[in-house]
């Protein structure tokens, strides 16, 4: 009886769709995915009830996770504007050398500030579309360029 | 920050063999110690206004218009923010906690000029 030759590429190949450890992996990308938002869950638990479909909740809670960062990504670039064009127009000079090089930098800490809040919010609330709105929301009012404002309103 | 302590207990291992991730405590405070001269400096350069800014104004006869909420308000911002930052990222891991503790110096220094902008205007309007 001839044997069948052995596939020396089975080994390198990822499309054996019927081999349990595709099916493993499948169920294990689930559960992280399960796992990864815990947070939205919880944060979502008010309107849980309305939002039943089972298979449609994450990739809601996913598209509204996106749907304010990407909000959020245009505010905060708008805001990295504004303070560019308002520090430009405060006329700040230190006394000496060295203290005009302390305010040039607390300048250029204004000017990413808004980048760097976005980026930490983004960073650190990673699933929770609540978290991620709340921090935010709060940088719009902490960094609101009052250089700027009050120059466009003189 | 005793969650922090707990989680690298001092004096159990060498410091070199402490979860990279997450550094020492020794590091975590180094970090916020270093990033808080900053702040100090912050304060001081406030502090400077809240002495100064009143001098000049007074000797210019405009004791009315001088923005005391403003004056305040600066020298209380700089440490109220930080000491929130802190709170905030000593859970974190240490890139995390510096990186929480760099947006909130640059969180400050955007506050600051934004207070000096409403001093300033406010200034402006009395003045003229």
């Amino acid at each position: 009886m001839p044997r069948t030759p052995p596939d020396d590429d089975a080994a390198l190949r990822w499309d054996d769709v019927d081999d349990p450890s595709w099916v493993e992996a499948q169920s294990a990308e689930g559960r992280g995915e399960a796992d990864a938002d815990p947070d939205a869950h919880t944060d979502a638990d008010a309107d849980h009830d309305e939002l039943h479909s089972a298979t449609h909740e994450p990739a809601r809670a996913s598209l509204a996770l996106s749907l304010v960062t990407a909000v959020g990504a245009l505010v905060y670039l708008v805001y990295s504007i504004a303070w560019i064009v308002g520090v430009s127009s405060l006329p700040l000079n230190g006394p000496t050398l060295v203290l005009e090089v302390l305010y040039q930098f607390a300048e250029f800490l204004a000017i990413i500030a808004s980048a760097l809040w976005f980026v930490t919010a983004v960073m650190l609330t990673a699933g929770s579309l609540g978290r991620r709105a709340g921090w935010l929301a709060l940088g719009t009012l902490v960094l609101l360029p009052w250089p700027f404002v009050l120059g466009v309103l003189a | 920050m005793t969650e922090a302590r707990d989680l690298t207990p001092p004096g159990t291992e060498p410091a070199g063999t402490a979860p990279a991730d997450r550094g020492s405590s020794f590091a975590r405070l180094g970090v916020i110690l270093l990033l808080g001269l900053v702040v100090a400096w912050f304060t001081w350069d406030a502090v400077g206004n809240l002495i100064a800014l009143p001098e000049l104004l007074t000797g210019l006869g405009l004791e009315q218009s001088i923005p005391w909420p403003v004056l305040v308000l600066g020298v209380a911002m700089p440490a109220v923010f930080y000491v929130a930052a802190v709170a905030i990222g000593v859970r974190l891991t240490l890139a995390r906690l510096t990186l929480v503790l760099i947006a909130c110096l640059a969180a400050i220094a955007a506050t600051r000029l934004s207070l000096i902008a409403v001093a300033t205007g406010t200034l402006m309007v009395l003045v003229l």
